[in-house]
């Protein structure tokens, strides 16, 4: 699914922290997503307000690497979450 | 059933009983592929028993209790029956620690973990390891108890799908395998010992956790994981997660912080290393 509005984080979803890493769940399953520290910051911003755009934006800011495909990133690390029911528009 | 015998096998607080008659020619065939090694201890409680009745010139029964599992003419169809039962049964209830999709050889005193789901094979990397020298338990299913516990599993033999039976048919000729192995429905049951040796009752450290993909386009490459990444693929292959706290993602973490992780990508299981993979 592509996001072109206001991705925010569904509630109930708690995380273990490893370094810069985190594994995201949900209490009531079985199951766990793995974010890297790239992925981790694009769910801290599914806050509902800002767009994927601005999303994108701010991690452009924070990764000055001029070859990286932020688009792409953000937009897998959407889809991850989505599939993993852990963020909506 | 006559002269009745038994074999326990057993998987942390778990164990099940199988009895049968050691003068049927079929029942001795089935527990001695299925069941190979001989006894475990039984444990303190939860055990459960099932029955392999093969009179001469009759078909062959296994029961649970009073409830028949299999009723048919095929030693391999039953003998199949048998190993998902046990299977079920030993994994299914065990609280003692985390219960891996896993196979699991022993390589100079430690464990390498070998997990991975369905099809992604176990079997045959379990097997090509243990030819070339490591030391089989299991090619399925790898108990971590909690704690510092050491890795253990129980008497199984390896579970060839026919899919990947092109690769077994390459290392032991049918003429081998005739009279030793035995076919269900799914896969082809092959005695470890064609292979090499075998503990069913060891328990080692865990040294190494290795999860294998196999792709047609790669070389053979290891890669280590962050703590995170073999936590996340940990989780991916925990058969007993509801009997666990917090589906036993505490236990997994703890896990994945001591010992390290790796993916392993083979395009032919003959090009894998065993020293490669016993990096402690």
């Amino acid at each position: 699914m592509g996001f072109d509005g206001r991705p925010r984080q569904v509630e109930g979803y708690a995380q273990e922290r490893l370094g810069e890493e985190v594994l995201l769940y949900h209490p009531g399953r079985t199951t766990v997503l793995y974010l890297n520290a790239a992925a981790h910051l694009v769910w801290q911003l599914c806050d509902g307000r800002r767009t994927v755009e601005d999303i994108q934006a701010m991690l452009a800011a924070a990764y000055s690497d001029a070859d990286a495909d932020v688009a792409g990133d953000v937009a897998e690390a959407l889809a991850r979450l989505s599939g993993f029911g852990a963020v909506v528009e | 059933m006559s002269p009745a015998t038994s074999r326990v096998v057993r998987l942390g607080e778990t164990s099940l009983t199988i009895c049968y008659d050691s003068t049927s020619a079929s029942a001795a065939r089935i527990v001695e592929v299925v069941v190979p090694g001989g006894d475990h201890p039984p444990a303190a409680a939860a055990n459960a028993t099932v029955e392999i009745d093969a009179p001469l010139g009759g078909p062959v029964r296994i029961l649970r209790e009073s409830a028949t599992l299999y009723l048919g003419e095929s030693v391999g169809d039953a003998a199949g029956v048998l190993l998902a039962d046990i299977t079920r049964t030993l994994v299914g209830e065990c609280r003692a620690g985390l219960v891996l999709h896993a196979g699991l050889v022993g390589c100079r005193g430690r464990a390498i973990l070998l997990c991975g789901g369905t099809g992604a094979g176990k079997t045959t990397l379990t097997a090509w390891l243990v030819r070339s020298g490591l030391t089989y338990a299991s090619d399925e299913i790898a108990l971590v108890p909690h704690g510092e516990g050491q890795a253990v599993s129980y008497p199984r033999p390896l579970s060839f799908k026919h899919a990947g039976e092109p690769m077994l048919d390459r290392w032991i000729s049918q003429d081998i395998r005739a009279g030793a192995t035995l076919s269900t429905p799914l896969s082809t049951l092959v005695p470890p010992a064609l292979f090499g040796s075998a503990a069913y009752t060891a328990a080692w450290a865990p040294g190494a956790i290795v999860f294998p993909v196999r792709h047609e386009a790669r070389d053979t490459d290891l890669r280590h994981l962050s703590t995170a990444e073999t936590a996340f693929h940990l989780m991916g292959t925990l058969v007993n997660a509801r009997h666990l706290e917090r589906h036993g993602l505490p236990a997994v973490i703890r896990l994945a912080s001591r010992v390290q992780g790796y993916r392993l990508s083979y395009r032919d299981v003959e090009d894998v290393r065993p020293d490669a993979l016993a990096i402690w």
